[in-house]
């Protein structure tokens, strides 16, 4: 990850007199995927809306990719995309029509608006869907197609309003692939949801609002990140692999939760190959390596405590 | 144009060129106007040019003032419109294909119409001709522009903003009713020659363009409206043009050959121009606390400067061009002064009332014009008479003392205004 891509300072939004936003400030480096979490009504949404340049705060300052928002309200929107919380698509037009159009308002050349199109709609997999009309699709599909609509244009910041809501188990694995994929590619991604389990799948960042009050950052993956907690499942006695774990460097807090072990650890695939092969050599009857779950979850709980 | 040139164009006036061109409906309207025509002369009616002006009439204004309004809260309704503010659109390029592109259907069938207009009988000049087609322009801007400015007060109004916009559109495009067809009957009964800045001009080619240039007003004021839309801050440089446009243009008529007007009298109307429009623009500009801690939370004063309410400069203008009609030796100080303190008390109850009243504020805004200026001087008269008039209202040949009365009232208005703000202002 690089340097500073978004940068917030000093933000200040009223609705009337209902301070919706409060001296909220932060800074995203590039390439990452920040979970905005926060409860309902602590101005999530109205976040979004500012970096989107939708809504103009009372104070404040919001720079994407060096780009003030509120000086270039137009240009900073050939660089982000922003999916909303409503199914923001044209009904009447095809998916096609739809995602010409949607690379057509940020200014892309007639060819690229093909590619582009052909491009967004592979990402969200709607490729065989290309002429069907809008108002046709399922609910989820056209969750689909406004998150395409979003990221027709290749947008370097991408802001997703609870994506996930409404769509089924399956496709809610698809959009965290999708995800991860678009953020492979160098996308930066903020994702405002209440579901912090999926969140926790692509997550880098977490970004916590309270009433709008301010913004706490935290850092999940990468070497700033706090480890993340895994279980061992074991078939015997849980000390001897216990006694097995000590001495491994990239192991810490280890202890025995009923049967099986609980240690913290950076969780990296060759770590994980390392460890088994380990455990194996000492004798130790493994039968389940996995994360604990709900590391998100708890960091957001324990920030609330 | 292949659809992906015009894409890239105007992607705006392609996405409505896909909704409202389907081959049926371009098949039915030829089809219908055809019918109706065949039935006119059937039953042996001898102008038929008169009718296809009727027609015209329908399709531009009546129908297509309602197709522009609507071109901009369907989206709002449908969610839509949150979609485009996203876009790095031009403004104008935004503004000109919802103005063409949301009411491409009616000017299908206006080009039918016009394509029949030489082969049936009957007669219409090239000036009325011009006049319709630039009337119907101008009413679907002007229709357009309401819809927007309505969706700053209440975002959430759909139907009622778009049957008012629908008939604001529909005045300003009728020529017989619009502003500069207006003046042109007016001056009609003079003759048939108009004198404006000195010089002679005829009056059918000067309403004319008139109304070009109001055509071309209309859809600055929509471009400007977009580009607010888009994100960018209000600016009131575009208001302020118009209204330095509309002083100049009042200001015109009157010189009259060689005839020079004394400065207070060109001041004070231009005053009167610019205050009027400065109501005009009071009452047509939401005005909301957030707006007024923006503006003083601005860093600079060229961010001030963007984030002022358009009316404001305006009637600062006017202000001083009726400061100056009175400092000029004007026979009628005491009566320019007296206008201008009741324009700072009535700019003073608006955002009073604006602040205080969270619904309804054009409304309880009406009654208050209805009770001061209609209300008010009957009763004043049927007490006391012009004496007592002369108190409240700027009245001819009143004695200067009672300028006192307009300027307790200015002065009264603006301790209201700033109780309000220190009640709502907030944290």
């Amino acid at each position: 990850m690089t340097a500073d891509f978004v940068s917030v300072r000093s933000l200040v939004f009223e609705y009337g007199t209902t301070r919706a936003l409060d001296q909220v400030g932060f800074d995203l480096p590039a390439g990452s995927v920040t979970a905005l979490v926060g409860p309902n009504g602590a101005g999530k949404t109205t976040l979004l809306r500012c970096l989107a340049g939708l809504e103009r705060p009372l104070a404040g300052s919001i720079a994407i990719d060096g780009i003030d928002v509120l000086d270039q309200p137009r240009l900073a929107h050939t660089r982000l995309g922003f999916q909303q919380d409503f199914f923001g698509v044209y009904d009447e037009l095809t998916v096609r029509r739809n995602l010409l159009h949607a690379a057509a308002i940020q200014g892309l050349d007639r060819h690229d608006m093909e590619a582009a199109s052909i491009w967004a709609a592979e990402a969200v997999g709607l490729s065989d869907r290309m002429e069907q009309k809008a108002g046709a699709l399922s609910r989820g599909l056209r969750q689909r197609l406004a998150i395409a609509r979003a990221l027709a244009h290749r947008p370097r910041l991408l802001l997703m309003d609870e994506p996930a809501s409404g769509l089924d188990p399956e496709a809610r694995r698809h959009l965290s692939t999708l995800i991860r994929n678009l953020n492979s590619a160098g996308m930066t991604i903020i994702v405002s949801s209440h579901i912090l389990s999926e969140l926790e799948d692509y997550s880098t960042h977490m970004l916590s609002l309270r009433d709008g009050h301010s913004a706490q950052l935290a850092v999940l993956g990468g070497e700033k990140a706090p480890r993340s907690r895994w279980r061992l499942g074991l078939v015997g006695d849980a000390r001897d692999a216990l006694a097995g774990l000590h001495g491994l460097s990239e192991v810490s807090e280890a202890e025995i939760v009923g049967g099986d072990i609980e240690f913290s650890f950076a969780g990296e695939p060759l770590a994980r190959h390392h460890l088994l092969r380990h455990l194996m050599d000492q004798g130790v009857m493994v039968t389940d390596l996995a994360p604990t779950g709900g590391h998100l979850e708890k960091l957001y709980l324990g920030e609330k405590a | 144009m292949s659809a992906p040139s015009l894409l890239r164009m105007n992607p705006e006036l392609q996405r409505c060129l896909w909704l409202e061109l389907t081959p049926t409906r371009l098949v039915l309207m030829p089809v219908l106007l055809g019918l109706v025509l065949a039935g006119l002369h059937l039953i042996g009616t001898p102008n038929l040019k008169e009718w296809l002006g009727y027609a015209l009439y329908f399709l531009l204004l009546l129908w297509g003032t309602r197709l522009a309004a609507e071109s901009f809260t369907d989206e709002v309704a449908q969610g839509t419109w949150d979609i485009q503010r996203l876009s790095a659109t031009n403004p104008l390029g935004l503004a000109l294909g919802k103005l063409v592109g949301g009411t491409i259907y009616v000017w299908y069938g206006a080009a039918w119409c016009l394509l029949a207009l030489p082969f049936v009988p009957g007669d219409m000049g090239g000036e009325e001709l011009a006049g319709i087609l630039i009337g119907g322009l101008s009413g679907q801007a002007a229709s357009l522009m309401v819809a927007m400015l309505l969706h700053g007060f209440d975002a959430n109004r759909r139907r009622g903003s778009t049957a008012l916009a629908q008939v604001v559109g529909i005045v300003a495009g009728i020529p017989s009713l619009g502003m500069a067809a207006a003046l042109s009957s007016l001056v009609r009964e003079w003759g048939t020659e108009i004198h404006w800045f000195g010089a002679q001009f005829d009056i059918g080619p000067f309403t004319l363009t008139q109304q070009v240039l109001t055509l071309g007003w209309w859809l600055l004021g929509v471009a400007w409206l977009v580009r607010r839309q888009l994100g960018h801050a209000p600016s009131p440089w575009p208001f302020l043009a118009f209204a330095v446009y509309q002083m100049a243009f009042s200001t015109g008529f009157l010189f009259a050959g060689d005839l020079v007007p004394p400065l207070p009298v060109v001041s004070g109307v231009a005053a009167l121009a610019g205050a009027a429009l400065a109501y005009v623009s009071l009452f047509t500009t939401p005005w909301h606390v957030a707006d007024a801690k923006r503006l003083m939370l601005a860093g600079d004063w060229a961010k001030r400067w963007s984030l002022l309410p358009s009316w404001l400069p305006v009637a600062v203008l006017a202000v001083i061009l009726g400061a100056i009609s009175v400092l000029s030796g004007g026979r009628e100080w005491s009566l320019a002064a007296a206008a201008l303190a009741l324009f700072v008390r009535d700019i003073a109850l608006v955002a009073a009332v604006r602040l205080l009243s969270r619904r309804r504020t054009t409304l309880l805004l009406l009654v208050l014009a209805v009770l001061l200026y209609g209300l008010l001087p009957e009763v004043l008269d049927a007490i006391g008479g012009i004496g007592l008039r002369a108190w409240i209202f700027p009245t001819l040949d009143a004695p200067a003392v009672t300028l006192v009365g307009p300027l307790a009232q200015a002065l009264a208005s603006l301790a209201l205004a700033g109780w309000a703000w220190n009640r709502r202002k907030g944290p």
